[in-house]
């Protein structure tokens, strides 16, 4: 780019080349720009949508992002163009707060945003500026699901072993109310069982490594991850670790012998009040993989038109092709669904919101 | 099928005997040429982000000729925007600048890039081989160090603050300790507190240190030729020196890069380092090590250069030990890599090593054919481009707030980046007239966070046993003895330095007022807030911002604050030697009339931006200034617009596909 602009600047310089041609071209582009005569009969015929995703541009999740909202245009009637704007500011909290307060509610702006955000409203951060229960769910996708996976020569073997333990596991996790940390304040929260946890890990790599040279011994991890990635296939394959529990409702076909944590809180008989807590930071589990949403207020027929675009979109040859080729799970959970759970969650008593408050801020 | 590793690496070759992936290589070494003189935003991972819907669809080695070509090119040709503009490069480049801009500026643009070059291709060639050999001896390699040993080690690399402060090491190490509190800005991991954040949903996750680093070095740069009204009042030093005097530079220092080239190797393979350090640490190493250093590292030393950019490229290599044979991703490129493999068939780490070891041969021959092209294709764009080094101001200055506005703003697209940005450089100008070395800031800022990781991971793993883990002794021994060579080595200079001159005659202390007096008393008071704000948080959190930072920060500012107002003349005239002072002989009015104009356009740019989106701003800055400032004929105006429109909207909207956000008059 350098190369072509400074050529350019040297040869206009010496007054070879018109300015004027240049000027022609910016005017055109000028008087291009604005035409937009066609958005009569239909709406979104001829209009720019606006797809807001809460990471940096190339991040493995924005792909699926950019992948979504292509597909999803292809759905709507009228065939409106869609661009995708990072906004990857706060850890995604400034695009959820953008689609929530600064768009305008009219069904051209998208977001795609973190579940884990709804902990910061029930925390009562100032700088949560949403109301959870009131944006406009469009879908979302493949529901995470966590497990807790312990070196096996460690001296814990079920989480009977740690619960009983006088010196705890140490686990690892990236930060505090990251989605591996609150997996094990979880653990720690509904089954009775003391971790302690290591906190300042910078991702997934970093805290392999730390188990693999023993600086600690377990740690949450996804099950797609698990399934799929090393060093996880070479580490079941020598029995390196084990796998002591997963969060799903129903246990994943390809982990049969793991107990669900739903099992394993009857099993201990985990109190009403620990459950309820319990459900709560399960939530971002059940809200998927950064799920679609739009501004609030937005007229129905457009939240239906986008809704099924939405469901369209996850069903399209196109992105399921290339969702199978980057080993994506693509498992549609319908808003309605997405839209009660925000009420769930965000709807508790003030003794659950202040323990969930009370997990999330200690160690 | 099981190969022998000399059966892998043969057939590894032959893989690439196609005439597709040997297409697909150039092209990936035209991407990567054509990133490395782009403006900050446009790196190495979006352009994975944007291939791999395409190439997921190719046969595998062919993708990985494009990827690899791409991303080890863009980092060989990364010198460019230092040497030429006087910014940071884009991620691992960015210390270049301090020693790159000086050459350039000097007129030996040609001789610091050949220099870069070739440093960045032998760095290259030694990351790959490590690569090659690496097979067997990756693993042993990265477990032998843990959280205590890196803490260790980010500690050895803090110590080199002493070499980068130069001849007032008060203001160095105010400096590092200011780096220092910018890089706890935000939540904080460990304990989840809000540091600094004053309910600013923008300071949660704290300051970018690209935008930092961008603006502390990029800004002053642009003012300096606004300033001299370079190539109108005050000529552009004549071009000198070759091409091939760098790659002789190169060669005869070509034990440093082969010791950067490690380190940078090293920085590739653990995981969680990242690439913003290592040039940093490559640097500090350079300066701590090379003979002389402390007199020429900072006004133009082509050790300076070469250091970094041997690490740089070099880093590529090892990324590429931990990504492919351990499965481990160093980063969001690396991850895309994986991303791709996976889509391909492949599993990288073990499983990859056993199945397909040919494939990781393709991989280490294609870093090696990119580490030629692209040290080729530096060397044939070198000279053209060297005559950036004499264009004049005036349309120079509005392209560098170009690259320096768009760099920022890509960083969050967040309008406060602008502000960050101009904030950022007032205080890299103010830090430079009054020399207070800003890669000790730099320093600070990169290694703060790490520094505080590790000792917590090490405390919380192992309490205080990890002291005895004999590699921690080690390397605290080696440390240690580094730091009191260089002290050694700095007072034997100084008492050089002050036998040769007669001592001049000290004057009893006397109390004088100086405007000088106005930087120590700033940090005073950014230490206090940073003591007052901190005081009420847990130990963990207060830690390193108060206890580490802020309390010695204060009792040193306030230390030269009283040096400020009773010391001597001559002494505090002494400029600081990593961080020249000024050099402009214009008179007081016309420099400051100069100054406040050029950050007028600044904080214009930056108003533009988000007033009326990028796509329209910056054009519209580099038609006014052009013509205002500059006096320009309306063609070249016109022509200098142009080119900037072109770059903001037909490269990134039009091209990339990656928007830019309205400005706010068109909401």
């Amino acid at each position: 780019m350098t190369k072509r602009s400074s050529d350019r600047v040297r040869t206009v310089g010496k007054g070879r080349l018109g300015g004027e041609l240049w000027l022609l071209c910016l005017l055109a582009l000028a008087l291009l720009g604005p035409v937009d005569l066609s958005a009569q009969s239909n709406f979104y015929q001829g209009k720019t949508m606006t797809y807001v995703v809460g990471l940096l541009a190339g991040d493995s999740t924005d792909l699926w992002a950019r992948a979504v909202s292509r597909n999803m245009v292809k759905h709507i009637p009228g065939n409106p163009a869609i661009i995708v704007q990072n906004m990857p500011g706060a850890g995604g909290l400034i695009a959820a707060n953008y689609v929530y307060g600064v768009a305008k509610p009219d069904g051209l702006t998208l977001g795609s945003i973190s579940a884990g955000h709804y902990f910061h409203q029930l925390a009562g951060r100032p700088e949560a500026q949403f109301d959870w229960r009131k944006f406009t769910w469009i879908g979302s996708s493949a529901r995470h699901e966590y497990l807790l996976i312990m070196r096996a020569d460690a001296p814990f073997k079920s989480i009977d072993d740690i619960r009983s333990a006088t010196e705890p596991p140490k686990c690892s996790a990236t930060a505090l109310g990251s989605a591996s940390h609150i997996t094990l304040k979880l653990v720690e929260e509904a089954l009775g069982a003391r971790l302690q946890i290591v906190t300042g890990y910078k991702g997934g790599s970093e805290q392999d490594l730390a188990i693999e040279k023993g600086e600690v011994q377990c740690r949450a991890v996804t099950t797609a991850a698990f399934v799929a990635r090393e060093p996880f296939q070479t580490w079941q394959k020598n029995g390196f670790i084990r796998v002591l529990l997963q969060t799903p409702r129903k246990r994943n076909p390809r982990l049969p012998d793991v107990p669900t944590i739903y099992e394993l809180m009857d099993r201990v008989r985990t109190p009403e009040n620990k459950r309820r807590v319990a459900l709560v930071l399960l939530g971002t589990d059940n809200f998927g993989n950064f799920p679609t949403v739009a501004t609030p207020g937005i007229p129905a027929d457009r939240v239906k038109i986008l809704r099924d675009a939405y469901a369209k979109a996850l069903k399209d040859p196109d992105l399921l092709e290339e969702a199978k080729k980057r080993r994506w799970e693509v498992d549609y959970i319908e808003p309605q669904e997405l839209e009660k759970l925000a009420k769930e969650v965000i709807d508790q008593p003030p003794d659950i919101v202040k323990r969930v408050k009370e997990l999330l801020e200690s160690k | 099928m099981e190969l022998s590793l000399l059966q892998a690496a043969v057939q590894g070759f032959l893989n690439l005997l196609d005439t597709s992936v040997l297409f697909a290589l150039l092209v990936g070494i035209g991407i990567g040429t054509f990133v490395a003189v782009a403006p900050q935003g446009i790196g190495t991972p979006l352009v994975y982000a944007l291939l791999l819907p395409i190439v997921i669809r190719w046969k595998p080695i062919t993708a990985l000729a494009l990827l690899l070509g791409a991303s080890s090119v863009s980092a060989i040709c990364a010198a460019y925007l230092p040497v030429l503009f006087g910014i940071p490069g884009g991620g691992g480049s960015q210390a270049t600048v301090l020693d790159g801009y000086p050459m350039g500026k000097r007129g030996e643009a040609r001789r610091a890039l050949g220099a870069s070059f070739m440093a960045g291709g032998m760095g290259c060639l030694i990351g790959t081989l490590t690569l090659a050999i690496a097979i067997p001896l990756a693993k042993p390699l990265i477990y032998l160090l843990g959280s205590p040993e890196l803490f260790i080690f980010v500690l050895w690399g803090l110590s080199m603050v002493a070499v980068l402060a130069g001849r007032q090491p008060l203001k160095g190490l105010i400096a590092a300790l200011f780096g220092l509190l910018i890089a706890t800005v935000g939540q904080q991991a460990q304990s989840g507190v809000m540091r600094f954040v004053y309910d600013q949903p923008y300071l949660l996750d704290g300051f970018a240190i690209s935008i930092i680093a961008l603006v502390l070095f990029g800004i002053p740069s642009a003012l300096d030729m606004a300033l001299t009204k370079l190539g109108v009042e005050q000529q552009p030093a004549p071009l000198r020196g070759s091409l091939l005097e760098g790659v002789k530079d190169t060669l005869r220092e070509w034990w440093l890069v082969v010791r950067c080239s490690f380190l940078g190797v090293w920085v590739g393979i653990v995981p969680g380092i990242g690439s913003q350090t290592v040039d940093w640490l490559s640097y500090g190493h350079a300066a701590q090590t090379c003979k002389g250093a402390s007199e020429t590292f900072g006004k133009g030393d082509v050790r300076g250069v070469i250091a970094p950019e041997s690490a740089n490229d070099a880093k590529d290599g090892g990324d590429l030990v931990t990504t492919l044979l351990l499965g481990f991703p160093q980063g969001t490129s690396t991850a895309l890599l994986i991303v791709a493999l996976l889509a391909m068939g492949f599993v990288p780490g073990p499983e990859m090593v056993r199945k397909n070891p040919d494939v990781i041969y393709s991989a280490v021959w294609i870093m090696g054919l990119a580490g030629i092209g692209g040290t080729l294709i530096g060397f044939i764009l070198a000279n053209p481009l060297a005559r950036l080094a004499q264009v004049r101001y005036s349309i120079m200055v509005p392209l560098i707030l170009t690259f320096i506005l768009v760099g920022a703003f890509s960083a969050n697209r967040d309008p406060i980046d602008l502000v960050v940005a101009v904030a950022f450089g007032i205080i890299g100008y103010f830090m430079k007239r009054a020399g207070y070395p800003r890669p000790a800031l730099i320093l600070g800022l990169v290694l703060g966070d790490l520094l505080e990781r590790y000792l917590y991971r090490s405390m919380a793993s192992y309490g205080f046993g990890w002291l005895a883990r004999p590699a921690v002794i080690v390397l605290l021994i080696l440390a240690s003895a580094s730091l009191a060579y260089t002290l050694w080595d700095k007072w034997r200079a100084s008492k050089v330095r002050a036998a040769a001159p007669p001592p001049a005659e000290r004057k009893p202390a006397a109390f004088r007022l100086r405007a000088s007096a106005l930087y120590p008393l700033f940090f005073m008071i950014v230490f206090s807030i940073a003591i007052v704000t901190g005081w009420e948080w847990p130990f963990i959190a207060k830690l390193m911002p108060v206890y580490v930072v802020a309390i010695p920060g204060l009792v040193l500012s306030a230390a030269q604050l009283f040096q400020e107002l009773t010391g001597d003349e001559a002494e505090l005239a002494q400029a600081s030697d990593m961080d020249e002072a000024y050099g402009t002989s214009l008179d007081r009015r016309t420099e400051l009339a100069r100054t406040l104009a050029f950050f007028g356009w600044v904080a214009a740019g930056a108003a533009g931006i988000w007033l009326l989106g990028v796509v329209i701003a910056l054009p519209l800055l580099a038609l006014l200034y052009t013509l205002l400032e500059g006096r320009e004929k309306w063609t070249t105006s016109l022509a200098t617009t142009a080119g900037i429109f072109a770059l903001v909207w037909g490269l990134f909207d039009y091209m990339l596909e990656v928007r830019w956000p309205a400005g706010i008059l068109f909401y």
